[in-house]
């Protein structure tokens, strides 16, 4: 917080804590209920001095004239009645008498109180001197018979003391005249001053109440609003909205009179900033997963297409060299006028092409592979007669096993063409399957054809691997490999063993896919 | 923060004023009690404390009383004379360095018994030497009575009957008034008393007696009244308290309520009054002189009859002799 000095330097004002801001609030409230104590307190002595004064005053009135009264029954009873008590014995009346006196003369009562107390005064010594010469005379005559004369003489004194008793008695009713006028004229006096007094200590009160509601709803405003800002924002992040937290929002509690308000808030609003640009990381993150799995998806769908397109390309690659030579089989039983085979070849054949073009591109369980062999070996042996033999050893647990189709048939026709076409006689080729141990599919197509060299092998397995030129791709083997790895990639394993003279051996190997995982295959249809 | 700086400054105002009136509370104002720094204390008995005449004379013993540095204690007995000698001896019993009393003849002995204790006695309004009053203050009454006569001669024409009304023709104040109303008419042989009447006080003796007189002296020009019951009544009984007709001349003695307003209504001519303010002066003056020339005796030595003049009141001097109202500020003892 900035603020201007009076000489107009921006100064940098140092803010307080609630616990300064509260301590503040609280001598300030103390400091005001101790004003309006204080005024109470004298309002409430002013009256009770007043009161007290009366009363006293009352009292001392009172007790003085009955003490006096006292005094003067029991002078009678002395001297006319012989009592036996002096009333000069009686000290004790005559102290009382005194002090009530004096207590009576410091009276600040205005008017002719103090005159009247001072004639109180004379009459009162006055009183005393007659009276002990009344008991005197008394005490004197005491012993002697009472005479008419003796008792003439005391009437006379007596009635020269009655005189000034009655002088006494008299002003009794003049004092309590002027006491009373005199607190009524302080009565007066007090409620006008009190009035003033009242008034003053009511406007106070009022203005202070003012002062203290002010500060009040100041600290508040300085601790309450900011948190209850804070509360709003607090819910925006608890309902998911932090898109409305704009800045404005921080504007409004830009200024923060109070430290921790301020330490709050900016940990706060730090926090939601930092949130927020997660968030939005985590957004473009998302939205960059989104586009790169999208084109992931993408490529896959290309891949599979091309996929597709190269297995569709490949094996139609295939067909057309089987053809040539079924038909030119069909055609040699047709010359021959064998309709019997003629119909067998050309439903056998049927068969395999219908094979070929129903199931082209598409993966098929290895027992229709089979079949689909089984149709091609059929024609081969009618081609080739007893030159060659086919042996097949099944095993039915991998009859489920998906293979691309047309793989088995351009490596029985590798066998039949490099294997065992020179052969005439006794060429044998071997087709099993089986499951290995590690539940794998295995695919056995052997030949004891002329099998090849090391260096022939060799070369094949890396022109397997790295095909030099288009025409390389093209050859059934590498056909089939190459469907093969478009099929499985590491999944498949294919294997070529020769030796020369002796016949080659091709294993195909594969997992035990039955097709319940996502089928790979596309339908090109 | 303008707000609440503007309500700190109430507030501290607000507190000041509280403060000052807490403080004027608390504080009182020590009584004035000039009888404790008085030189002397005197009494002063007094018929009544209502009328101007008494009030009058209050006044001036106050400020003879704030000139000498005494204290006067001012005491109503009621205006009932039987009340005087229990009232003055309460007074003498107090210890008084002085009485001041209109005379009266009733309490001779209480006189007596203050004035052997050495407390001086001063009569005004009427004497009683056969009292052993130390002092008597009053206006001379010959001198009175020539000044009387001397208005009357102002404004009757120096002709005509005059009727004289006194309340006892054997009281000496009466017979020198009358003394010197005769003698200065001598100078105008057409000038006359025609009749004196004597009313004892008595409104309807006074009543029946101007009737009488009426009759025996229809042509009566000019009244002069001595006494205060005739000088605040007759204006009522001659005329309905309305102006009369020209041709008669009233001049009473003594100024009241009753004989301002006939004055002022034009009833009346002229009044002939005491200074009265003068006589509650000279009172206490007079006092202060008996103990300023206290012998070894302890006896003071003052006059025994001090007279004042008298003033002659007319409608064109009246405002100057108005009773001033300041006889509500005069502190009474009533026993």
């Amino acid at each position: 917080m900035t603020g201007r000095h009076w000489s107009g330097i921006h100064i940098e004002k140092k803010r307080s804590t609630i616990d300064a801001k509260l301590k503040e609030y609280y001598v300030l409230l103390c400091c005001f209920c101790a004003v309006i104590c204080i005024f109470m307190f004298m309002t409430v002595g002013v009256y009770a001095k007043a009161h007290n004064r009366m009363i006293d005053s009352i009292y001392y009135l009172e007790e003085f004239f009955d003490e006096l009264l006292n005094i003067q029954n029991t002078t009678i009873e002395y001297v006319f009645l012989e009592s036996e008590k002096n009333p000069i014995e009686y000290t004790g009346t005559q102290e009382k008498i005194q002090r009530n006196f004096e207590a009576l003369k410091e009276l600040n009562i205005q008017g002719n109180y103090h005159r009247n107390m001072r004639d109180l005064g004379y009459l009162l010594d006055n009183y005393r001197e007659m009276y002990e010469k009344v008991i005197n005379q008394s005490a004197v005559s005491s012993d002697i018979q009472r005479t008419t004369e003796i008792m003439q003489n005391h009437m006379e004194i007596y009635g020269e003391l009655d005189n000034v008793y009655q002088a006494v008695v008299n002003k009794k009713g003049v004092l309590y005249h002027e006491v009373h006028q005199y607190f009524r004229q302080q009565r007066t006096e007090l409620k006008e001053k009190s009035f003033w007094l009242g008034g003053s200590i009511l406007g106070a009160l009022i203005i202070g109440f003012l002062i203290v509601r002010q500060n009040t709803r100041r600290l508040a405003g300085e601790i309450i609003l900011p948190v209850r800002n804070l509360t709003k924002r607090a819910e925006w992040v608890r309902d998911n909205r932090l898109d409305e937290l704009t800045p404005d929002c921080e504007e409004e509690t830009a200024e923060f009179p109070v430290k921790e308000i301020e330490v709050l808030s900016s940990a706060f609003t730090a926090m939601l900033q930092r949130i927020q640009q997660q968030v939005a990381e985590l957004k473009e993150s998302m939205a960059v997963r989104e586009r790169l799995k999208e084109q992931e998806m993408e490529n896959l769908r290309i891949i599979n297409l091309l996929t597709s397109s190269e297995l569709r390309c490949l094996q139609m690659q295939m067909n057309p060299h089987f053809l040539f030579n079924t038909l030119n089989m069909i055609q040699q039983t047709v010359y021959l006028d064998k309709k019997e085979k003629t119909t067998f070849l050309l439903k056998e054949t049927a068969s395999f092409l219908r094979y070929s073009l129903d199931y082209i591109g598409k993966n098929v369980p290895l027992q229709k592979e089979l079949m689909a062999l089984g149709n091609y070996v059929s024609l081969q042996e009618e081609r080739l007669g007893e030159r060659i033999l086919f042996e097949f050893e099944l095993d039915e647990s991998v009859n489920e096993v998906k293979i691309p189709c047309l793989i088995l048939q351009p490596l029985v026709e590798n066998s039949i063409i490099h294997g065992v076409a020179h052969r005439m006689s006794g060429a044998l080729i071997r087709i099993c399957t089986k499951q290995s141990e590690n539940k794998y599919c295995c695919i056995f197509i052997e030949d004891n054809g002329i099998g090849m060299s090391v260096k022939k092998l060799d070369e094949l397995r890396r022109s397997l691997e790295n095909p030099e030129d288009e025409a390389e791709k093209g050859i059934g083997l590498h056909n089939v490999y190459k469907r093969l790895q478009l099929f499985g990639g590491n999944n498949v394993k294919m294997e070529i063993l020769s030796k020369e003279g002796q016949g080659t051996r091709i294993m195909i190997k594969l997992e035990m896919y039955t097709g319940d995982k996502n089928d790979n295959s596309i339908d090109c249809g | 923060m303008k707000k609440t700086r503007f309500l700190t400054l109430l507030f501290i105002v607000f507190v000041l004023c509280a403060m000052i009136s807490a403080i004027d509370l608390y504080t009182e104002s020590e009584p004035k009690s000039s009888s404790d720094t008085a030189v002397r204390n005197y009494v002063y008995l007094s018929p009544n404390k209502e009328e101007s005449f008494w009030c009058s004379i209050a006044l001036g013993i106050r400020e003879a009383d704030l000139a000498g540095g005494t204290d006067t204690l001012l005491v109503e007995y009621g205006d009932n004379n039987s009340n005087i000698p229990e009232y003055f001896r309460d007074a003498s019993l107090s210890g008084p360095d002085g009485i001041i009393m209109k005379g009266a003849d009733n309490a001779d002995e209480q006189i007596q018994n203050a004035v052997s204790a050495g407390i001086p006695v001063i009569f005004y309004n009427s004497d009683f030497p056969s009292s052993n009053r130390t002092c008597y203050i009053g206006i001379d009454n010959y001198k009175a009575g020539l000044q009387a006569a001397e208005t009357l001669l102002d404004i009757s024409g120096q002709k005509g009957k005059i009727l004289l009304i006194v309340r006892s023709k054997t009281a000496s104040s009466q017979i020198d008034r009358i003394k010197g109303i005769q003698d200065k008419l001598k100078e105008f042989p057409d000038m006359e008393i025609a009749d004196i009447i004597e009313d004892n006080g008595n409104l309807l003796e006074l009543k029946e007696k101007l009737l009488l007189v009426e009759k025996e002296n229809p042509d009566i020009q000019a009244i002069i009244s001595m006494e205060g019951i005739a000088s605040d009544n007759i204006g009522d009984l001659l005329y309905g308290g309305q102006r009369k007709n020209d041709d008669l001349r009233i001049i009473v003695f003594d100024f009241t309520e009753k004989t301002e307003e006939y004055l002022r209504n034009g009833c009346y001519d002229a009044i002939i009054m005491q200074d009265t303010r003068q006589i509650g002066f000279q009172a206490v003056s007079a006092l202060n002189k008996y103990y300023e020339t206290k012998d070894e005796t302890g006896t003071g030595s003052i006059e025994d009859v001090i007279y004042l003049d008298t003033i002659c009141i007319t409608k064109n001097n009246i405002e100057e002799y108005v009773q001033e109202d300041d006889w509500q500020t005069l502190e009474w003892n009533s026993y």
